[in-house]
């Protein structure tokens, strides 16, 4: 028997069987569907983390005020002042890991360009902050450090922020803008980053000059972290117990219940806990994939089985006619692997096209690589074999005698 | 004459445990080449079973069976596959064609075990031997869309299609109407005058005067096995 006559056997049958074919590769499509999708998802959520987590800077490390958590920053009343301008100054002095030291603060403020409104978040820094999180300009100029450092009125826009308020697409290099109630001169435009991990607009930012933003802006003194760029990745570790017993030689910093009154945070803690929620997203995926495929097995046997007690008698007389117990074995292996491969392959569609869904929702890069695809279409044939198997051999330990009797 | 059959102290013995049924006891025969032989006797003699035996299809618990000069008894159920492939070409009574399959794919079908006929060739061999049926025009036909003695025509021309020696029916004309019979005897006595060995269990008289030797069973034995001279069968209905 040739493969082309087991083919054809197979086709013939399973379109004989047409309703009943399409319901028993139904769990194999859904498994490997859900194969495919995990795979992309999985995929894409690695590819958002790295993105995020070089968005996020070079060997980040963040110091909070208050006690951090999963859900954000617990801040305890007073506790902004625990940290101070001072600190990143003292940081940058005197702890010899760290290449690059800026305070933050962020706020929310009304934009106005002419006759054009958006809001978005100024962001208060030092120049330094360019190199902790590796920002470069696609037209003008980054700030330098005297203004950056001192009170200059110019600052940066992010790519959302340019889109908004100069809709027509002119030049915005030199043009003022109204910040909250302050004018501000933009010298440049931010090289766009794309949406984080949770989708945020990271372009959507104004970057000024710290004591601006503290003086003109929000009249206080205070800021909502320091960001630190330590010298390489090596030195990561003992960089953050550096500031740690910097900040520990602080008065006051241990409250009155022993808790200490800052954490500090690395980006590969960031990106780690980020992690984490792709992975339960990817075990949900692979137990639904599993349990389907497994259903879908059981499926296939199911129904190879029916069909071997229904063709008995053909059975008995191929084996009248000279086929062997493997020739039996192989034409009914040959058709239940037909229909999990059928069921893969229709997966495979299915899965992409969940994939492509699940990436606009998510907003991740979703791809589809050809080795999940060629897992998924192996992982069916395997169904197809494993669960084929028990049936065809059945079929081949038929007495022809008995078998061409059967009624 | 070359024997193609040998059945030496045949006998086969059915025992589920409970129950022992003794289906054949000491059955001794042997058929020549282009001999044309009836096997007869009452419902559970044995015709069967025994038929099974010859046909490779079933091992006997006792005695020995040599085909065309083959010993069957030491072989593995794949090289007995092979046997009946390229030996034996099987008639039953209930037809046994694949229904939704046409005629041309019924006849096809024991060609798709024998490596040794190239797939090309196996469409236009299946199509002669319809042809030799007078079938070449039911050729895409489905069984249920054949009388009775075209069905078991198509099933003649897929025993003959691999040109075997050896022709085994079991009860041929048990579901045909006397025309029928008549052609499908016609048939088998001619496969007969050209060369083929046919052994055909009946247990219609008119079907075993059609054969010039006649082997009658009667609990599992053999209690005659006579020569005669064969009637014409045109005659032999006349007679009934
Ligand atoms: N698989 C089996 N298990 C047990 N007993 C069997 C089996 N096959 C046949 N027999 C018994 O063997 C005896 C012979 O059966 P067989 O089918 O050969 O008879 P037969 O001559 O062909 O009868 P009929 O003319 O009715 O077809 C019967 O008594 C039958 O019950
Ligand atoms: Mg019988």
């Amino acid at each position: 028997m040739t493969i082309k006559d087991l083919v054809k056997i197979s086709t013939t049958s399973l379109i004989r069987n047409g309703v009943r074919s399409w319901l028993t590769v139904l769990g194999v499509i859904i498994g490997v569907a859900s194969v495919i999708a995990m795979q992309a998802i999985g995929n894409g959520s690695d590819e958002s983390i790295k993105k995020e987590v070089r968005s996020m800077g070079v060997n980040v490390i963040m110091i909070f005020p208050g006690t951090f958590r999963m859900g954000g920053v617990a801040q305890s009343a007073g506790s902004m002042s625990v940290l101070e301008v001072e600190d990143a100054e003292k940081i940058k002095e005197t702890v010899k890991t760290v290449v690059a030291v800026s305070p933050i603060v962020q706020s929310g403020q009304q934009i106005v360009y002419q006759t054009n409104n958006w809001r978005s978040n100024v962001t208060g820094i030092w120049a330094d902050y360019f190199t902790i999180k590796a920002y470069k300009v696609s037209s003008g100029r980054l700030l330098t450090e005297r203004e950056a450092n001192g009170m200059s009125k110019n600052c940066l826009i992010g790519k959302t922020v340019y889109k908004k308020l100069f809709p027509a697409g002119s030049n915005p290099i030199g043009e003022t803008i109204r910040v909250g109630t302050v004018p501000m001169k933009i010298v440049g435009i931010l090289e766009a980053k794309g949406s984080g991990t949770f989708g945020q607009d990271q372009d959507d930012i104004i970057l000024a000059p710290l004591k601006t933003v503290q003086k003109r802006l929000l009249a206080t003194t205070f800021i909502q972290q320091i960001q630190v760029s330590a010298k390489s990745e090596a030195k990561m570790t003992q960089a953050m117990a550096d500031i740690r017993a910097y900040m520990l030689s602080k008065p006051n910093i241990i409250s009155s219940d022993g808790e200490e009154r800052f954490s500090i945070r690395s980006q590969s803690e960031l990106s780690s806990m980020l992690g984490s929620i792709s992975k339960v997203m990817i075990l949900l995926l692979s137990s639904i994939a599993a349990i389907s495929l497994l259903v879908g097995g059981i499926g296939i046997m199911n129904i190879m089985l029916v069909s071997v007690t229904e063709r008995t008698r053909e059975i008995g007389l191929r084996m009248a006619l000279g086929a062997t117990d493997r020739d039996v074995k192989i034409q009914f292996l040959a058709e239940s692997i037909m229909l999990s491969v059928w069921g893969g392959i229709l997966g495979i569609i299915f899965g992409y096209l969940i994939s492509l869904l699940a990436g606009s929702i998510l907003n991740w890069p979703v791809t589809v690589s050809s080795s999940s695809i060629l897992l998924a279409f192996t992982f069916s044939a395997v169904v197809g074999i494993f669960f084929g198997y028990y049936p065809a051999k059945k079929a081949s330990e038929l007495d022809p005698i008995e078998a061409l009797r059967y009624e | 004459m070359k024997p193609v059959i040998q059945a030496e102290n045949l006998g086969r013995v059915f025992d589920n445990g409970t129950v022992r049924v003794e289906a054949l006891k000491d059955v001794n025969f042997t058929i020549g080449t282009g001999e044309l032989v009836a096997i007869t006797g009452s419902s559970g003699s044995g015709k069967s079973t025994l038929l099974g035996i010859l046909g490779c299809l079933d091992r006997p618990t006792s005695g020995k069976y040599i085909l065309d000069g083959v010993a069957v008894a030491g072989m593995q159920n794949r090289e007995l596959a092979a046997l009946r492939n390229r030996k034996i070409g099987f008639v039953f009574q209930s037809f046994q064609l694949l229904q939704r399959t046409s005629a041309l794919d019924n006849v096809e079908l024991p060609m798709l075990y024998n490596p040794s006929i190239p797939e090309g060739s196996r469409k236009k061999l299946a199509m002669e031997a319809l042809d030799r049926m007078g079938l070449s025009d039911r050729a895409l036909h489905k069984p249920s869309e054949l009388s009775g003695g075209q069905q078991q025509r198509v099933a003649i021309a897929r025993a003959l299609v691999s040109n075997p020696k050896l022709i085994l029916a079991d009860e041929p004309t048990g579901n045909l109407d006397s025309e029928s019979t008549a052609s499908v005897m016609e048939i088998l006595s001619g496969l007969n005058k050209s060369g083929t060995t046919v052994v055909i269990v009946t247990h219609e008289p008119d079907v075993a005067a059609r054969c010039r030797r006649v082997i009658s069973l009667r609990d599992g034995h053999i209690i005659t096995d006579q020569i005669q001279e064969p009637k014409n069968f045109a005659d032999a209905i006349r007679v009934t």
